[in-house]
């Protein structure tokens, strides 16, 4: 079990979750108490503004005062006339001066007490000049005096005529001064004669101060200003005044801030009391930034309201604190919450996946149970009693697998499909689900009204991509709770495990089908079957491959490859394994082949082997192979007879020369002359062939005769050849003696039997003459009787068995002497054709190996002579010698084995062996079917035999006085001569050679002759022997092939085209003289060379390639002198010899290349010509069509525009012709690029929308997708524009032309479709001709220049496509042409 | 910019001179100069200031493709739009056009009624 990671998670939630909430409440009340604070700050700037205010406004008040009563008491007319007087008196005149200033207190000094009253100042009057004091109203006893005048204060308002206030710090002491000056109106205006200045002190309102603002207040003052010492030392602030005492201790205690701070407030605690210090700095100095001469401070018990603000700062703590543990357990129950529901979620899910996997897990049950048993387990989950697998078919509802706690339900139940809720399940894409069906939509179902099933939860089953049924669960009961969707996903899993389980069952039903089907195919069709397990060698055979063999398969168990290659024919073994190899290296599809099988009673079936391999193992190797395995002997012996019948008939016609064999033609013309007709009438076949008929070969007398004969009887005239036919027209066959005339005018009694020749059809189509020599053939028939008794005699004295076996496998007996019974207590009759039983089985076992000595001879054509034991029937052994030798024909193979057999158990041995040599040679000698001879080393004939005889003509007599050098061709003479030499010399024991007879009409007779030296005890050359067979007939006929051969080449060297054969590697092996005139080269240069030499272009790898178009082509040749010339060139392939070989058969065709391009040449001068006065014209009528030489008449404006009209065609069809000539030349510039075809199509269509418009045709495209095309864009505007412009044209008024795009696999191709007449039949072939339109009434009435389609085809061939059409006359026409589509990874 | 007025056309055909003449000088209210030969128009080319000269370009003697070389030694044919007048068309042989350094080709044989409007165009392409 491993550790569930989800606590670990949530703890960390929880840490974090706590941990951002504390920082986030941290930083809130943070925030809140800055904000109290800076809110405590701001009350506390404001009450010290307050204050500072209150002392401004003192000021400026006690300002204003001063300055009002400076220019009060200025404005005194009388005051300002008594000071002028003092300023006019001379300074000494000290009488007059106290006079004015006497006058002047007195009417000051009233008022100035009065005023003293509200309160107190002191009052100036100075003199203009130097501001001398002339009366201190206050202090009247000093005067004169310049001391206070020297204030700037003052100085300035005397020079600039204003009053002004300001405040004055002088003798410890701070005030308000403020001067105005005095003035007299004059003549000239106002006049400034003194001034009147006021001091009034600050420091006595401070008490007031101290009770209106409930405020300490203290005056401190700069030390350095009041004593006007310069600031080079640190100010030194003294306490002036004091409201209260608490500022001089504090100024002790240096808890005062620094005057020169400025306006700046603080809080000072002082014994538990808490006060707000606000000072302000009184700037009367004249210079700005310099400290300050005064502040004053003020301070207030703020004690309470600190007290309140500490409270609620605290206050304001522990309210954030409660606010951040109130979230903290909101946060807590939260995700208690959401874990709870998480874990109740997964529990569902859990169990859901539990009855799935238990549910997939129930492989082990038959299909059928297990869909029960699942569903039993879906009920589970669902908790509802009720679950179902029904199938649907059309309107039936069929219960496939139920479980049902009674027995509501059965499987194979089957409902109307309406009546079931499946109905609607079925209909559902999804789920479909009711929890009570009393209040769903469906509680008026039918199933309802049945069942009452309350609850419901179903969906549809699909199998192989189609609805099949439905799977549902339900219950009587109605559902408390909503089916959620782990439910839901748990059903559609369920129902497609259904699915798949329902599909696999059908596919395993339908394979055991095909299984039961194939084996049962199997069965009747009699076929073995094997399955090979080619790595392990494991081979699987079925009954019948047993049978086949005659075994019962329990009988080869256990079977492997081995049990195979046990049965298997030796020599059918290696090509078997070799085409298996070739099948493995996928040379071939199928190992097929026919092999011998040994069958249980030891004979030999033939088998049809085919297997395929099926599998491979991961290393590519061959793995699994299947196959079967047919009995086809039978009808591998209908074969072999079949093969062996024609075979027969092959070498009937062939040998036989002693019957003439004469076919002609129903007109009598002789069409076959055999090799006996030849010899028994002494013409050649080519001189009758063709050229003759029998009549020839008869007496006129007996053809005359016979002629009567036939036209009495049958009461007509017959003559000539009919005479022979007569008889024969009905099929039946007529045999009479006729008399031949030979050649030489000899005549010969023949037995003539005629047949007529008919077809299938019963038509004759010639007639059939077989002539034999009835004269020959009875001598023949007595001498084979003679020959046959005397040989029978011959044998029936031999002291021994004479034998002639066939060459079969068997070596069966074909002929035995009797002989043999005496010798082996055998009768002859059980040995022929191995009867009862073979020779082989009589020999003693111990020497059966003896015998088999005997082959090697008869392969060397050497005779053999062998001594072993036969086995007597007795019992007893007998020691016998047999000597024998081969016969074979002329192709060397073997036919018979010839022997004598003798006991040499007795005496006498070597007498018996040398007469018995003495008259088998004789008797072979005389019957031997070829000619034989003794011929002595001189060559004289000593004995010869008589088919040596018949063949050279002449008798035995007369050859024994030849010798064999007269009557040899004098061109075979010598050769012959020099074999016998190395004969003698002993360098060959044999020699064969062709070599030509004279006969005795002089006539050259083809043989064979094999000759052998015999030497006698003492190794001395004693005669020749000689075997001479007749081959004319071979002879003749290869003569025949050659002169056909020469006939051949002279045709092929009269022809005008070269001709070339290829080899298959297109090495030149014949070059006719056409070819050396046109290459240049002759036979002997260019022979085995390659053809690239001549036509470079072509490759030999292409050669095949070039036979498979089958066109001729145009290439490039190349002459000898290193000329190239253009040059047309047909391929063809044939197989010649088992070998390909290529004929290229080549025409020289510059000249007619120079022909074509001086009329394209003159083609493009003269249409370029004629373009220029086209211009013109055209040109002209545009301007007078166009009315840019002012209005036409009427009668002439429509001739006008017939001429315009046809001048723009007549320009139209220059400029066609001029485009088919570049097209046609191949100057025409295509510019092709990789274009989207939809995009196109639509201009087009746009562009030829006018044009259509004057037709009322409409154009309209179908192209539901887009493709990419290599082309020319304007081209193929230009190929559009023609069909589509063809297509208006020729559609009837109204009608619609569709223009659709489709693809066809790598092509693509686009339609134009008309619903005009269509085109004529007649027309199909020439439609793409240049100048060629349907109808030339139509030409005339359609407009065109009938090189249109023409040049679309060039257009469309150049960009690689194809153009054609389809039409059905009177039913429109569909032109299309294809092009190739653009590869999407082409880039 | 001057105003386009003045064209010289070199047309050795007698026929295509008269209509163009027409169609430049009705339709299109300029004022033509017609030259039969390249030799003509070199001779005229200074006199008549020309806003714009018209080439054919086969003509006997001297070709327009000629012509033009020689008029460039005598005007600033910089200055002076040249569009030649063929029937030769083919896109590589427009290019060896241009190369040789005329504005405009039209296209022979050409719509007498569109010619002052294919001038006009030729001329606004290379003054605007």
């Amino acid at each position: 079990m491993t550790t569930n990671p989800r606590p670990i998670a949530i703890r960390w939630i929880v840490i974090g979750g706590s941990l951002c909430l504390a920082l986030f409440f941290a930083f809130l009340g943070r925030q809140a108490l800055h904000e109290r604070e800076a809110l405590w700050q701001l009350q506390m700037n404001k009450q010290a503004e307050a204050q500072r205010l209150a002392l401004q406004s003192v000021q400026h008040g006690l300002r204003e005062r001063a300055q009002l009563l400076a220019e009060a008491i200025a404005a005194d007319a009388w005051v300002a006339e008594l000071v002028r007087q003092a300023s006019v008196l001379p300074m000494d005149d000290q009488g007059d001066l106290t006079r004015i200033r006497n006058q002047l207190y007195t009417r000051l000094a009233p008022r100035w007490r009065n005023m003293q009253v509200h309160r107190p100042f002191r009052l100036y009057v100075h003199l203009q000049d130097d501001a001398r004091i002339l009366l201190r109203v206050h202090e009247p006893q000093r005067f004169g005096d310049t001391q206070e005048a020297m204030r700037p204060l003052l100085l300035q308002a005397l020079r600039t005529g204003d009053s002004r206030a300001e405040l004055n710090l002088a003798n410890n002491s701070i005030g308000i001064r403020a001067a105005a000056p005095l003035l007299i109106n004059t003549q000239n205006g106002q006049r400034q004669v003194g001034a009147i200045s006021v001091a009034m002190d600050m420091l006595e309102d401070l008490p007031q101060l101290d009770r209106d603002l409930g405020a300490g207040i203290a005056l401190l003052l700069n030390a350095a200003a009041d004593v006007g010492k310069q600031a080079d030392h640190a100010p030194a602030w003294r306490l002036i005044q004091q409201t209260r005492p608490q500022a001089q201790i504090w100024l002790q205690a240096n808890l005062l801030p620094s005057p020169s701070e400025g306006n700046s407030q603080r809080l000072l605690e002082d014994g538990g009391q808490h006060y707000l210090l606000s000072q302000l700095s009184m700037a009367t100095s004249p210079q700005p930034g310099a400290p300050a001469m005064a502040t004053v401070l003020t301070w207030r018990d703020v004690s309470e309201l600190y007290a309140v603000h500490e409270r609620d700062k605290r206050w304001l703590v522990v309210k954030w604190l409660l606010a951040w543990c109130g979230a903290e357990a909101l946060l807590m129950i939260l995700l208690r919450a959401t874990r709870r529901s998480t874990q109740r979620l997964m529990q569902r899910q859990q169990s859901a996946l539990h009855a799935l996997n238990e549910i997939s897990a129930l492989s082990s049950l038959s299909g059928k149970e297990q869909l029960r048993e699942a569903l039993r387990m879906g009920a589970n989950y669902f908790d509802m009693p009720l679950g179902v697998i029904g199938m649907i078919d059309a309107d039936h509802y069929r219960v496939l697998v139920q479980v049902c706690p009674d027995t509501q339900l059965e499987d194979g139940q089957t409902f109307a499909l309406n009546e079931t809720y499946c109905s609607l399940a079925y209909a559902q894409d999804d789920i479909l689900s009711i929890e009570r069906m009393a209040s769903s939509p469906y509680r008026e179902h039918a199933c309802y009204a049945r069942f009452a099933l309350e609850s419901y939860i179903g969906t549809a089953i699909w199998v192989d991509g189609r609805r099949v049924g439905t799977l549902a669960f339900c219950d009587q009961q109605a559902r408390d709770r909503q089916f959620d969707e782990n439910e839901r996903e748990f059903l559609r899993l369920f129902a497609r495990w259904v699915g798949a389980t329902l599909e696999r069952e059908q596919q395993q039903q339908a394979r055991q089908n095909l299984l039961e089907r194939l084996a049962s195919i199997i069965e009747g069709t009699d076929v073995g079957t094997w399955e090979w397990n080619v790595q392990s060698g494991a081979t699987v055979f079925n009954e019948r491959w047993a049978q086949m063999l005659g075994y019962r398969l329990e009988e080869l168990q256990p079977t492997s490859v081995e049990t195979w290659k046990h049965f298997c024919h030796p020599d059918d073994r290696e090509p078997s394994e070799r085409m298996l190899r070739r099948h493995f290296a996928g040379e071939i599809a199928f190992y097929d082949r026919q092999i011998r099988m040994q069958h249980r009673d030891g004979r030999w079936l033939w088998v049809q082997v085919r297997g395929r391999l099926s599998s491979r193992d991961e290393q590519g190797r061959p793995l699994l192979m299947y196959g079967t395995h047919t009995d086809i002997s039978a009808a591998r012996q209908r074969e072999d007879a079949v093969i062996e019948a024609r075979a027969f008939l092959q070498t009937v016609l062939d040998s036989a020369s002693g019957v003439a064999i004469i076919a002609t033609d129903p007109n009598g013309l002789v069409t076959l002359f055999n090799s006996g007709a030849e010899r028994l009438l002494g013409y050649s076949s080519d001189a009758v062939i063709g050229q003759m008929t029998p009549e020839r070969f008869h007496l006129p007398s007996e053809i005359d005769a016979r002629a009567q004969q036939l036209s009495i009887s049958c009461g007509h005239p017959v003559s000539g050849f009919q005479v022979f036919t007569h008889n024969v027209r009905n099929g039946e066959s007529e045999t009479r003696q006729w008399t031949y005339l030979h050649k030489d005018g000899g005549q010969r009694l023949v037995n003539l039997t005629t047949n007529a020749i008919f077809d299938a059809s019963g038509q004759i189509t010639g007639f059939l003459g077989i002539a034999s020599d009835i004269s020959a053939l009875q001598q023949a028939t007595r001498a084979l009787q003679q020959s046959e008794s005397r040989f029978r005699g011959l044998v029936a004295n031999l002291p021994g068995v004479v034998y002639r076996c066939a060459n079969d496998s068997d070596w069966s007996m074909r002929y035995v002497s009797d002989e043999i019974l005496s010798l082996t207590g055998y009768p002859p009759s059980d040995f022929i054709d191995n009867r009862v039983r073979s020779f082989s089985s009589i020999v003693h076992p111990d020497d059966l190996p003896i015998t088999y000595l005997a082959n090697d001879s008869i392969a060397r054509q050497e005779t053999f002579e062998l001594t072993y034991r036969l086995r007597h029937a007795d019992g007893h052994s007998v020691w016998v010698r047999e000597k024998g030798r081969g016969e074979h024909d002329a192709q060397g193979r073997l036919v018979w084995v010839d022997g004598f057999i003798w006991d040499i158990s007795e005496r006498k041995v070597m007498e018996d062996d040398l007469r018995l040599s003495q008259q088998l040679f004789s008797s072979a000698f005389a019957t031997a079917p070829q000619g034989m001879a003794l011929v002595a080393i001189d060559g004289r004939w000593l004995e010869v035999n008589d088919e040596l005889c018949r063949m050279l003509g002449y008798s035995r007599e007369e050859m024994l006085a030849l010798d064999f050098q007269r009557i040899t061709h004098p061109d075979d003479l010598g050769a012959d001569l020099r074999n016998i030499d190395d004969l003698l010399a002993g360098r060959i024991s044999a020699y064969q050679m062709e070599k030509r007879y004279l006969d005795k009409q002089g006539q050259v007779l083809w043989v064979l002759l094999s000759s052998a030296l015999v030497r006698n005890a003492q190794g001395q050359p004693v005669h020749l022997v000689a075997q001479i067979q007749d081959f004319s007939d071979r002879v003749a006929a290869e003569r025949a092939i050659r002169e056909r051969e020469h006939y051949l080449r002279t045709l092929l060297d009269n022809v005008i085209d070269a001709i070339v054969t290829l080899d298959d590697e297109g090495h030149i092996e014949n070059f006719n003289h056409a070819a050396e005139r046109i290459f240049a080269y002759s036979q002997t240069e260019v022979a085995g060379r390659d053809i690239a030499t001549l036509i470079p272009g072509m490759a030999s790898d292409t050669l095949r390639h070039g036979c498979a178009s089958d066109q001729i082509r145009e290439m490039e040749g190349l002459r000898l002198g290193g000329e190239r010339f253009p040059l047309e060139l047909a391929m063809s392939q044939i197989s010649h010899q088992g070998q390909v070989r290529f004929i290229a058969v080549i025409r020289d065709i510059a000249e007619r290349k120079r022909i074509e391009q001086m009329k394209n040449e003159f083609v493009s001068t003269v249409s370029h010509e004629l373009r220029t006065p086209l211009t013109a014209i055209a040109g002209s009528l545009g301007l007078i069509n166009g009315g840019a030489l002012g209005a036409v008449p009427q009668a002439m404006a429509h001739m006008l525009s017939i001429a315009e009209a046809n001048s723009q065609r007549l320009s139209a069809l220059i400029n066609d012709l001029l485009d088919m000539e570049k097209l046609v030349a191949g100057k025409m510039h295509f510019d092709l690029q990789r274009r989207p075809l939809k995009p196109l199509l639509e201009l087009a269509l746009l562009h030829n929308q006018p044009y259509a418009d004057q037709h009322q045709v409409r154009l309209e495209l179908h192209a539901e997708h887009d493709v990419e095309v290599r082309v020319d864009t304007q081209r193929l505007a230009q190929v559009l524009a023609n069909l589509l412009s063809n297509a208006a044209k020729f559609s009837p008024a109204g009608a619609v032309v569709q223009v659709s795009l489709e693809t066809m696999g790598d092509k693509l191709r686009v339609n134009v479709r008309d619903h005009g007449p269509g085109i004529p039949a007649a027309f199909h072939s020439r439609i793409f001709a240049k100048f060629s339109q349907a109808d030339a009434g139509d030409t005339r009435q359609k407009g065109g220049t009938g090189l249109g389609l023409a040049i679309c085809k060039e257009i469309i061939e150049r960009m690689h496509g194809r153009i054609g059409f389809n039409s059905v006359p009177g039913q429109g026409a569909t032109f299309w042409f294809e092009l190739p589509r653009v590869d999407e990874s082409e880039t | 910019m001057t105003e386009l007025k003045r064209i010289l056309h070199v047309e050795d055909d007698p026929s295509i001179q008269a209509v163009a003449k027409v169609a430049l000088e009705a339709v299109g209210g300029f004022q033509v100069l017609s030259c039969a030969s390249g030799q003509e128009a070199l001779d005229q080319v200074q006199g008549f200031a020309p806003d714009f000269i018209l080439l054919d370009v086969m003509m006997p003697g001297m070709d327009g493709p000629k012509t033009l070389e020689l008029i460039g030694q005598l005007v600033d044919t910089a200055r002076i739009p040249v569009a030649f007048m063929t029937a030769k068309v083919q896109p590589d042989e427009v290019a060896h056009y241009h190369s040789l350094g005329a504005h405009g080709v039209i296209i022979k044989p050409f719509d007498p009624m569109q010619l002052a409007a294919q001038v006009r165009q030729i001329w606004n392409q290379r003054n605007g």
